[in-house]
């Protein structure tokens, strides 16, 4: 039996702004319409599913984001310091029930405003940490498992 | 009154003890150095002796001291960066308890109020296999903060009425928890709220099942933020000691079971204190649906219900043509009109509104997420 986890990942169009995932061993990456699709395999049973959705590109109209959105145990946003493009996209998110989490580059800092908005829901990464990609997920996971 | 002397390296530990209980029975004497204090005692002859120093290696030579003072006055060190074999050094030298700091006030009090003003439960006595107390003296957070100090294994039963719950521990270790088929950590935060009734404490030599995997101190925060939360909550809802309506004419048939057996209850008016204190579930989720019910105004103020129990029954006393024309031509029906909210705080309604709209969060299964958390766990480390 198969285990798998969906996750809908927010992002601009910039390509280094998938800098949390780059350098990782996914087992598929593909390119469709409007967004692209990431396996990456924790084991034989277990795999995550990613998609990189850019908000606010004209194929990803609110359809698509109800249909993914609502069924996902989380959603991530990229953070990449467009501070306008983040407060458009978290005020078309707040529509969801589904818990946002911003992932941020350790050495990042972020304004108020946009702290005070995430509050607990900002997780950061190193970079230099063995592990970092598979430490980002595990914090998320452990803060949902407490909060249940 | 108690008298307790202080031996703190710094007039600002002292000077917090004496405000933080100034409104406790208790008379507080002061004393910087250790020669000084073994003078002291001789004269004071307090019930207690409280050691607070930042510096550990200062803190072991006043517990040596005193220990070889032979006074044996009762003494509870307050100190800082403990390990636990510090912990077990300076247990051995015969103290009380030992806080590490900083404390907050609250949790310092219900300790300090199990330690020094409990007087029932005899600590000198090394039979600890059982013991009960009082919910009230101390709830679950100041049990949880305990039994983790002297590290039991034991098994806590809690009663509030009719209501039974019980928590495990491991070596002081939180592991699991029952109450009313809730999730453990749920119950643990339903039980926290748990102010009257009794605690019963039963040492046990069996090592229990984890369910649990927050840690002791996670979890404290957890039940403090839910406290916190509802009593947020509750404080907003300005009619809360008043007893409310349902209002007439409400078809209960028609209404999902929860909100039926809630709601039933305030048919001949009830106060929502009332209803939350004796509520078996988490007391958030109830005030949630409160708020929507004030905003619909399904539950209503004594006035405003006894207006329209009027108008209802006006209505029912109309001829047949009356009523007719009454629904062609008259007043639209005044469910649909703007709520009149009986909340005072609007953003808590706004709040509730965007609540309401918001799009529900459809994946529910949360033992996924465990296990994509224990496979992460073991292969990240």
């Amino acid at each position: 039996m198969c285990e798998i986890i969906e996750i809908p990942v927010f992002k601009s169009t910039e390509e280094e702004n998938i800098l949390l995932f780059k350098g990782q061993n996914f087992i598929n990456d593909r390119t469709y319409d409007g967004f692209r699709f990431l396996e990456y395999a924790l084991n034989e049973i277990q795999s995550i599913y990613f998609y990189l959705i850019e908000p606010f590109n004209e194929q990803n109209n609110n359809n698509i984001w109800d249909r993914v959105i609502p069924k996902a145990p989380f959603c991530i946003y990229l953070y990449d310091f467009d501070d306008i493009l983040i407060k458009k996209f978290y005020q078309d998110y707040s529509h969801y029930e589904t818990p946002l989490f911003l992932a941020v580059k350790k050495e990042d800092e972020l304004n108020e405003e946009i702290l005070s908005q995430f509050e607990d829901k900002i997780i950061y990464f190193n970079k230099n940490d063995d592990n970092y990609f598979k430490l980002f997920f595990k914090e998320i996971l452990n803060e949902l498992t407490i909060s249940s | 009154m108690k008298d307790i002397f202080v031996l703190a390296d710094q007039e600002d530990y002292f000077n917090q003890f004496f405000s933080y209980f100034s409104t406790q029975p208790f008379h507080f004497s002061w004393a910087s150095r250790i020669d000084e204090t073994i003078k002291l005692l001789n004269i004071e002859k307090p019930a207690f002796i409280f050691l607070a120093t930042a510096n550990l290696e200062i803190m072991m030579d006043w517990v040596t001291i005193l220990k070889n003072s032979e006074h044996n006055i009762p003494f509870i060190c307050f100190t800082m960066r403990l390990t636990p074999e510090d912990r077990k050094m300076i247990w051995e030298q015969g103290a009380l308890n030992v806080i590490q700091l900083p404390i907050h006030k609250q949790e310092l009090e219900k300790i300090l109020n199990f330690l020094v003003i409990n007087e029932n439960l005899d600590h000198t006595n090394d039979n600890k296999n059982e013991f009960e107390g009082s919910l009230e003296e101390m709830n679950v957070v100041d049990l949880i903060q305990i039994i983790q100090d002297e590290k039991r294994t034991c098994k806590v039963m809690l009663e509030k009425g009719s209501r039974k719950g019980e928590i495990e521990f491991n070596k002081g270790n939180i592991v699991n928890s029952r109450y009313n088929n809730e999730n453990p950590v749920l119950a643990v935060k339903i039980m926290s709220h748990w102010h009257k009734g009794r605690f019963h404490i039963q040492n046990s030599n069996k090592v229990f099942i984890k369910r649990i995997k927050l840690s002791n101190q996670k979890l404290i925060l957890e039940c403090l933020n839910h406290i916190n939360k509802q009593n947020e909550l509750m404080n907003r809802l300005t009619h809360r000691d008043d007893l409310l309506f349902t209002k007439p004419g409400l078809s209960f048939e028609d209404i999902a079971p929860f909100e039926r057996v809630n709601l039933l209850k305030f048919k001949n008016g009830y106060s929502i204190t009332e209803l939350v204190d004796n509520y078996e579930g988490d007391g958030i989720v109830l005030l949630q649906h409160i708020v929507r019910w004030l905003r619909s105004n399904t539950l209503l103020m004594n006035d405003e219900y006894e207006k329209r129990l009027k108008d209802v029954q006006d209505l029912e006393g109309m001829s047949g043509f009356k009523k007719m024309m009454n629904k062609i031509m008259g007043t639209p029906d005044e469910d649909s009109d703007e709520p009149k909210s009986n909340i005072e705080t609007l953003s808590l309604e706004e709040e509730a509104l965007l609540n309401i709209n918001k799009k529900n969060q459809l994946f529910k299964n949360k033992e996924l997420l465990g296990n994509f958390l224990s496979s992460l766990e073991d292969s990240s480390v």
